[in-house]
């Protein structure tokens, strides 16, 4: 017997894009250029699975598997958590035009980036059992999601953040992305039938609306993106739900993906091809 | 060479809905991460007391000096909560909790608790800092909660590999894997001896000493 499942607020379009990768490896002119525009000085070496570069205030790596990089600060052997933190962090207007200044020169044709979110990343230092922590500001993350033709992509392989100092500084930022092109559309789920396929999967076989009850919290549609160390051919539609699955036994958090198109209707990029496997992640 | 091991859940024998990537996960950082692969077990085979200190808690049955305790390297992948990280089969209580453990005075350095919201900073010192590092030097894990993904053991056992320290692996590794609703975290601490500011895995850089009497507790959170 499935568990009931109830998603309120999840916007669904009529149908998604089929989209498909278009990978090719880093040629050596793109890192070349790559390394100027980030930390002039860097040479990045081609390697395994990340081509890396060095100066002596930075460390870049760029995924061999996708069109994706970080640049971080390097930190000095004495260095920790504390260096640079401070009681503040910058601006949040300040930091999201920073950050859209800083990500100008890396933007990918064909997708638009929004601003997701503005997180402080922090410390908190403890002295003794008794004492209280003191709390503080390393950066202030600005956070962007990509979407194309007003399809968000969902999962960590589609997304950028640029980790800002209080003075504006850029302490680190990643990008990762993957090019792609549209062959085609897919009729969508309707919500009730994501909340019916999610209350019906596998891992719910072991409850029963009388010994579990299932919230979700939120809940997100758009194209799947892998993480940016896997090569990806077919982006899969999904919803990713987070919320709360409570029992006698405990109430316990979740985020999980549920197919958004019909499973058995989506996997070949062309007639006769052979068929990609959904994403691992998919639990319906 | 560092030693590991891996406990994963995927069935929760109806304590908990079932998981689908955590074995995956874990198996991923135990094939991938160099050294000497001590135990991996999954299911019905994890039990909480491996985990646990034997005479703390109610029962007290703890067997980590056998187990979790008696490896340089440990990483759980499952369901977690505030205050415990769950596993499927009641040998005990199917619960490790934070009053239960205590880590580090046996052999462990890295612990990563691959599980939603076990590091949340309300309250984090008190539940998994003072009470449970005794030579512990980084817990790794999550301020909220977590995709059940099957990439970030393996992704983070490659970072580590490539000579990144312990926690600038585990936030590349998390942010590799997750949405950036997610929020990575990690607790680590320092003794008299040095700062596990810059520890790396066994033969990839420097460890400091065992901070087996912490003076310093450090909790940092930040967005995936």
């Amino acid at each position: 017997m499935p568990l009931t499942v109830t998603i309120s607020d999840l916007r669904l379009p009529d149908a998604f894009p089929v989209l498909r990768g278009t990978y090719w490896p880093w040629r050596p002119a793109e890192l070349e250029r790559l390394a100027g525009q980030l930390a002039p000085g860097a040479v990045i070496e081609e390697g395994g699975l990340w081509h890396v570069g060095r100066t002596d205030r930075h460390l870049i790596e760029v995924y061999a598997a996708s069109r994706s990089f970080r640049i971080a600060e390097v930190d000095d052997e004495d260095e920790d958590e504390l260096q640079r933190a401070g009681d503040a962090g910058l601006d949040r207007d300040k930091a999201v035009d920073r950050a859209l200044e800083y990500l100008a020169l890396f933007r990918p044709d064909g997708a638009d980036l929004t601003v997701v979110d503005v997180v402080d990343s922090t410390v908190s230092v403890s002295g003794s059992p008794d004492q209280e922590p003191r709390r503080l500001v390393v950066s202030t993350d600005v956070c962007l999601g990509f979407s194309r033709k007003e399809v968000a992509f969902v999962g960590p392989g589609a997304k950028a953040q640029v980790s800002l100092r209080a003075d504006g500084e850029v302490r680190s930022a990643y990008l990762m992305w993957r090019d792609v092109e549209e062959i085609g559309t897919v009729t969508a789920r309707s919500a009730d039938e994501v909340a019916a396929a999610f209350g019906s999967m596998p891992g719910f076989a072991g409850l029963t609306d009388d010994t579990a009850r299932v919230e979700v919290t939120s809940a997100v549609a758009g194209v799947y993106a892998l993480p940016p160390t896997e090569p990806q051919q077919l982006f899969h539609p999904a919803v990713e739900l987070r919320g709360t699955v409570t029992t006698e036994h405990a109430s316990l958090g979740f985020c999980t993906w549920v197919s958004a198109v019909d499973p058995a209707r989506f996997g070949r990029s062309r007639p006769g091809e052979r068929r990609t496997p959904p994403p691992e992640v998919l639990v319906a | 060479m560092g030693t590991l091991g891996v406990e994963w859940v995927r069935k929760y024998n109806g304590l908990a809905g079932d998981l689908t990537n955590t074995q995956a996960q874990a198996e991923g950082f135990y094939n991938t991460l160099s050294g000497v692969r001590s135990f991996n077990w999954g299911d019905d085979l994890a039990w909480d007391q491996d985990f646990e200190q034997l005479g703390s808690g109610t029962p007290s049955s703890g067997t980590d000096t056998t187990w979790a305790d008696n490896v340089d390297a440990v990483f759980f992948s499952g369901h977690g909560s505030q205050g415990a990280f769950h596993f499927g089969r009641r040998i005990d209580d199917a619960a490790a909790k934070n009053t239960e453990v205590v880590l580090g005075d046996w052999d462990l350095e890295f612990a990563a608790l691959d599980a939603c919201l076990v590091l949340e900073e309300s309250g984090v010192f008190g539940r998994w800092g003072w009470p449970v590092f005794k030579g512990l030097h980084v817990l790794c894990g999550f301020h909220t909660v977590t995709g059940d993904e099957p990439h970030r053991g393996r992704i983070f056992a490659q970072y580590l590999n490539a000579g990144r320290t312990v926690r600038e692996a585990w936030i590349r590794a998390a942010q590799d894997t997750e949405g950036s609703g997610t929020q990575w975290a990690y607790l680590r601490a320092d003794g008299a001896g040095g700062s596990t500011y810059t520890d790396h895995w066994w033969g990839q850089g420097p460890i400091a000493p065992d901070p087996t009497s912490p003076t310093t507790l450090f909790y940092a959170r930040g967005a995936c």
